[in-house]
């Protein structure tokens, strides 16, 4: 027989074997086989939401005020739980208790006024940091919310004020103007009144009878005039001389106030300058206010968090709830396998075939990934629920990395049930090992708040790696080679194979 | 014609750290025959087996087969040989017809010859109507004659069984041991069989090994083994009282009398010459006023041959 073909024959005889002892051991098949898609099936029930579900919150206020009033009735509209304690002791004992998650405590006649404390103290049981830090997140904001929206009011209201002003004195702008120009006109026609003025006392003061009297006299003489006509029209020159003299004093008198009044208008018209100087700085410095939207007045900058990828929990956890399930299965389903052969009575016969090893760890291998396989399939379909057409585009590079990452935690658990003896001893061995790489991974606290070194450790931890990678081909739609990370997991595919051989050669030493 | 052996084993010493468990051992295993190993538990029977078909390398010496030694052509080797170990290694969740599809394809065969060789070995172990049973279905000779059937799928030169009849009742041993025959005659495979129940090698072999302390002590037929211990006679005797605590010091007394036992109400007295033996236990029996009502010079059994071998300082 062709060599190249029969060892794929033993290779298809090992693995349809396997599968015959997997299927015909009930239990075996059931734990393996449908436990996991349980698991899977659960989770996508629990977690497909973005809303939190019965979270329960006491309240306690001396003296409810609209305003802590309006904060209760935020909560509620959220879906919150709120119930009223009697007092900030048993609101916070409803904590202790486990009655409620968490109490707040506001000032009593909470109003937004100058001389008032408002304050809203938030009691919680940090043992349960992660619903804590949810819970405060969602109450600060709903607060955040509420006081800014407060804030907004007030903030409008001095705006609108503002914009009113600003029309109303651009509206006088233009009044101003005018009763300048009349201001500048009036003076103007005042100076060629007293100009005009002037120039009639000059010629009121320069106006003289004794001229016209001695034309008189010239005139009697030539004329024969009597004494008493010239008598008559001088006394009546002389009247003309104190009527003219009266009226240039008056004139004087008149072109005196004129200077007056246009020394009024003068001061008048610069008053007039500053107030519409004035107004033209009030109006611009209006003007200049960029921002004039309360709103971003309020909140001069907006922080919004915005989900990259999913805006379900599930959407963004289903990366790391995969490789979860994946790592669980393979290391456990591997490992079982693995000691279950080495247990089982044939073991001995299989060890005197002329069978090479290789072509056993292969066909093991390849039997655990035929079953990881299937559970990758029914990862993909709850995928395909949550992630819908997006999934299309990334469907081979997630087939390949899920594989992959199948490989990698099989070949550990290959390693891990040549290393133990008993299934027992195993099982423990694997539950271990995927606890730990679980541990110190970001899926409990972010690996980021680990020290040092050992965060450099952590950060090739098998099961980080793999969901880095998962997370960047399914969330960010990354192509396959693009992170270095595919290459650290073929790293460890080699290097798990090597032990794993290893391991099997160390396990028949010590059977021989 | 000269027969060449067909297994050589030479001076071969195996060694567990610092426990000696074969201790340069040397023996040839004739072609065709059925060669017994016999020796107490853990006298090192199991561990020849596995030296015999490569799995074991000796620590010493080296192991021939057809004059190719065993440990540099393992892979060429083992083809050659069927093992049946104490416990029977076959998968209980298969069939009888799938476990021997399964190892005859492990040994290469093709998938026409297994067919034909799995018909041929289900008549000869007698399982014809059970190829469909699964394997944890089958009772403890059944499931015995399955694990020989499994040694045989590849038609190996040699068979090794090692305590094939362990754990089984006198009525399935002698199953078993009939069907070994059987496969000897019929197939004229070589068997190597180990066992501590010296009745089946006895009927069985034609060759007797006896290790002790590591060491080959006899090598020979059973025939001529009984024959070499058939001088020290075994002397029976029943008293009617079946008291034996009043003469028993006496008799132990005796340099003569190398061994007593209790046994079914008798006393069995092996003697270096058992006819003085006789007068002595006679004088014994009257002086401590007992009546015999039972006596007899018998020749001893295997298990007795064995038990002087090893009893032997």
């Amino acid at each position: 027989m062709n060599p190249v073909l029969n060892v794929f024959q033993r290779a298809g005889a090992i693995i349809k074997k396997d599968f015959k002892l997997l299927l015909r051991s009930k239990s075996s098949a059931l734990i393996l086989i449908l436990g996991p898609l349980v698991l899977i099936l659960l989770a996508a029930f629990a977690f497909n939401s973005a809303s939190i579900y019965d979270i329960k919150i006491s309240t306690y206020s001396v003296a409810y005020s609209d305003l802590s009033n309006s904060f209760v009735n935020a909560l509620k509209d959220e879906q919150y739980s709120v119930q009223q304690s009697g007092n900030d002791t048993e609101c916070i004992e409803t904590v202790k208790a486990g009655l409620s998650h968490v109490c707040l405590v506001f000032s009593p006649n909470m109003e937004l006024k100058n001389d008032l404390n408002n304050e809203v103290k938030a009691y919680a049981d940090y043992s349960r940091i992660n619903l804590v830090y949810m819970v405060m997140d969602t109450i600060l904001g709903r607060l955040s919310n509420k006081s800014e929206e407060l804030s907004l009011t007030m903030t409008k209201d001095v705006m609108d004020k503002l914009q009113l002003t600003k029309v109303e004195l651009t509206g006088r702008s233009s009044s101003l103007n005018a009763l300048s120009s009349n201001t500048r006109d009036s003076k103007a026609k005042l100076e060629e009144s007293y100009t005009s003025l002037t120039k009639v006392n000059s010629g009121m003061k320069v106006f003289n009878t004794s001229d016209a009297k001695e034309q008189v006299l010239d005139l009697q003489s030539e004329n024969n005039l009597s004494e008493s006509d010239i008598s008559e029209i001088t006394e009546m020159l002389d009247d003309i001389q104190t009527s003219i003299t009266g009226m240039a004093t008056k004139v004087e008198d008149s072109a005196t106030k004129l200077n007056d009044v246009k020394g009024v208008l003068e001061s008048s018209e610069g008053e007039i300058e500053n107030v519409k100087t004035s107004v033209n700085k009030v109006v611009s410095s209006v003007d200049s206010i960029s921002v004039t939207d309360p709103e971003n007045i309020v909140a001069p900058i907006k922080t919004s968090i915005e989900p990259i990828g999913k805006k379900t929990h599930l959407g963004n956890t289903f990366p790391t709830l995969a490789i979860l399930v994946i790592m669980f299965i393979s290391i456990l389903l591997a490992s079982t396998m693995v000691v279950r052969e080495k247990k089982g009575r044939a073991y001995f016969r299989n060890f005197i075939t002329p069978t090479h090893d290789v072509i056993f760890l292969s066909s093991t291998f390849l039997t655990n990934l035929a079953i990881v396989f299937l559970q990758v399939v029914i990862l993909l379909g709850v995928a395909a629920y949550f992630f819908k057409g997006d999934l299309v585009p990334v469907l081979f590079s997630t087939i390949i990395t899920l594989l992959l990452t199948s490989s990698m935690f099989i070949l550990l658990g290959m390693m891990i049930g040549y290393l133990f003896n008993s299934e027992e001893t195993a099982i423990l061995g694997a539950i271990s090992v995927s606890t730990i790489l679980l541990l110190f991974s970001n899926a409990i606290l972010p690996i980021e708040t680990i020290g040092g070194t050992i965060r450099s450790v952590v950060s090739f931890n098998p099961f980080v790696v793999a969901d880095g990678l998962l997370k960047k081909v399914m969330l960010f739609k990354y192509g396959l080679f693009s992170s270095y990370l595919i290459y650290v997991i073929l790293g460890f595919i080699v290097v798990f194979s090597i032990l794993a051989f290893v391991s099997r050669e160390v396990e028949k030493r010590r059977y021989m | 014609m000269v027969e060449f052996p067909l297994i050589e084993v030479k001076n071969v010493t195996k060694k567990y750290k610092n426990n000696l468990v074969l201790d340069d051992i040397s023996l040839d295993i004739p072609t065709g025959r059925i060669f017994g190993i016999i020796g107490e538990s853990g006298c090192g029977k199991t561990t020849l087996l596995n030296l015999l078909i490569g799995f074991l390398k000796p620590t010493k010496g080296a192991i021939y087969f057809q004059s190719k030694d065993v440990s540099k052509r393992r892979r060429r080797i083992e083809k050659n040989f069927g093992f049946a170990a104490q416990i029977p290694s076959f998968y209980p969740q298969l069939t009888i017809k799938e476990n021997l599809d399964y190892f005859g394809t492990l040994y290469g065969l093709e998938k026409a010859d297994i067919k034909s060789r799995t018909k041929e070995l289900l008549r000869l172990v007698g399982l014809e109507n059970k190829g469909e049973v699964l394997g944890r279905q089958l009772s403890a000779g059944m499931q015995r004659r399955l694990d020989i059937a499994c040694s045989l799928i590849h038609q190996p030169k040699v068979l090794i069984l090692d305590e094939p009849t362990q754990d089984l009742d006198p009525m399935l041993r002698n199953e078993i041991l009939k069907l070994i025959q059987k496969i000897n005659k019929e197939s004229g495979v070589s068997v190597i069989i180990t066992s501590h129940i010296l009745g089946e090698i006895d009927r069985l072999c034609n060759i007797i090994a006896i290790i002790k302390d590591g060491k080959i002590s006899k090598l020979n037929s059973p025939s001529e083994l009984e024959e070499e211990y058939s001088k020290n006679k075994i002397i029976i005797i029943e008293t009617v009282s079946a008291d034996y605590n009043k003469i028993l010091p006496g008799l132990k007394k005796e340099k003569n009398i190398t061994k007593i036992e209790e046994y079914g109400g008798r006393l069995l007295i092996s003697a270096k010459d058992p006819k003085k033996a006789f007068n002595r236990i006679f004088t014994i029996v009257n002086k401590e006023k007992e009546i015999l009502s039972y006596a007899k010079l018998s020749k001893p059994s295997l298990e007795l041959v064995f038990e002087n071998i090893m009893g032997e300082a």
